[in-house]
């Protein structure tokens, strides 16, 4: 197989973390190559996630938690098959807890929590397989947590730890070409453009493609 | 008998020459590459800067202008690789339709990527917001146009 045949193969974009959609922010998704979309509000009538020229869309619910009961009583509350299950851990025991319960989908890295991202943290979810979420968002910014998040990132990366790239977008305006993002990471934040295309193709597509009415 | 010393006489005198000239040929050929290795500054010889043409549709709430795409394109990139990789990409929009949001953008080859992750970072232009979305790299004008008729976006 050639070096960049992986380029060559069609592909499925997926975004995963978009905190509003609508009509307009689904229909630019579309154009520019999005083809499924995990949204935590989702201000559209009818049954888009069966139309043609919108991508599909599924519920997503993000538990930010420093308790662990806490977040087991919020996921006994969830329908998890059908909903994008995302949880941010502000605390180790929670980071440890969610690391091997099969109903989080993936655990989301931001300013608040990078600390709790640490060798131990990424030996359980390797073991696992449980892909570390990155919003897009936290790594344009200008401050000092981007440099920690920086070399999170690049330590999960070369681990093979799952990783899952998403937009955080409230607006239309804030999505991003998947190919600019490819190439964004690439010169930022040294990940190779092969592990940033699974970021946002394969690995996210292979957890909506799981969960029902999708 | 006189006559045939002397012609022995000179064989062995051009023999001897010949084997000098060969040893001071070499020495000169020494020295020759001796003096070219000190003019010599041992950088590698700059090559061609070849241009690539990366067509784009700008998304925008309403039109803008031409300036306003090249301004927000600068900025941008100012913002997150900094001025020297602004000078040696050196972003030029040299197309655009304000109807329809298309153009293209001139930039030196080896830049190609700075200049493809910064269009899909440009979020306004302008003051409006906007999407910048690259559609396809090409290394001629004529090809950039041909995309620029054919794009759906």
């Amino acid at each position: 197989m050639c070096a960049g045949c992986i380029f060559l193969k069609p592909r499925v974009f997926v975004d995963s973390f978009v905190k509003k959609c609508n009509t307009r922010l689904l229909n630019i998704a579309w154009i520019i190559g999005y083809r499924a979309l995990s949204c935590e509000e989702l201000e559209v009538g009818g049954d888009l996630g069966k139309s043609i020229d919108f991508p599909r869309v599924l519920r997503k619910i993000i538990i930010s938690s420093s308790s662990v009961s806490e977040v087991r009583n919020k996921l006994a509350g969830v329908n998890y098959k059908s909903m994008f299950v995302t949880v941010e851990p502000l605390s180790m025991e929670v980071a440890r807890w969610s690391a091997h319960d099969t109903r989080v989908d993936t655990m989301l890295i931001t300013s608040r929590n990078t600390e709790l991202f640490n060798k131990r943290q990424l030996g359980i979810m390797k073991y696992y397989s449980k892909p570390l979420e990155i919003p897009i968002l936290y790594l344009l910014g200008e401050d000092r947590a981007e440099s920690a998040l920086y070399r999170r990132i690049r330590l999960y990366a070369s681990s093979r730890v799952p990783l899952v790239i998403s937009s955080m977008a409230t607006h239309w305006h804030e999505l991003i070409h998947p190919y600019s993002l490819l190439k964004f990471l690439k010169l930022s934040y040294d990940i190779p453009e092969r592990i940033g295309l699974l970021a946002v193709s394969d690995i996210p597509w292979f957890i909506i493609s799981r969960k029902e009415g999708v | 008998m006189s006559l045939e010393v002397f012609t022995v006489l000179l064989l062995a005198t051009s023999m001897v020459l010949l084997i000098a000239s060969i040893i001071l040929l070499g020495k000169t050929i020494v020295y020759y590459k001796g003096v070219k290795r000190l003019l010599e500054t041992g950088l590698k010889p700059i090559g061609k800067a070849r241009k690539r043409y990366v067509v784009f549709t700008a998304l925008c709430e309403e039109r803008v202008s031409q300036r306003d795409v090249e301004n927000a394109i600068s900025e941008t990139m100012k913002k997150h690789y900094g001025v020297s990789i602004y000078r040696k990409t050196s972003p030029q929009v040299i197309l655009y339709d304000e109807s329809t949001g298309r153009g293209v953008v001139r930039v030196l080859h080896a830049y190609t990527s700075y200049l493809i992750a910064t269009l899909g970072l440009t979020k306004r232009a302008g003051g409006r917001n906007c999407l910048i979305v690259p559609i396809k790299t090409t290394g001629t004008l004529r090809k950039a146009r041909e995309i620029l008729s054919k794009s759906k976006i």
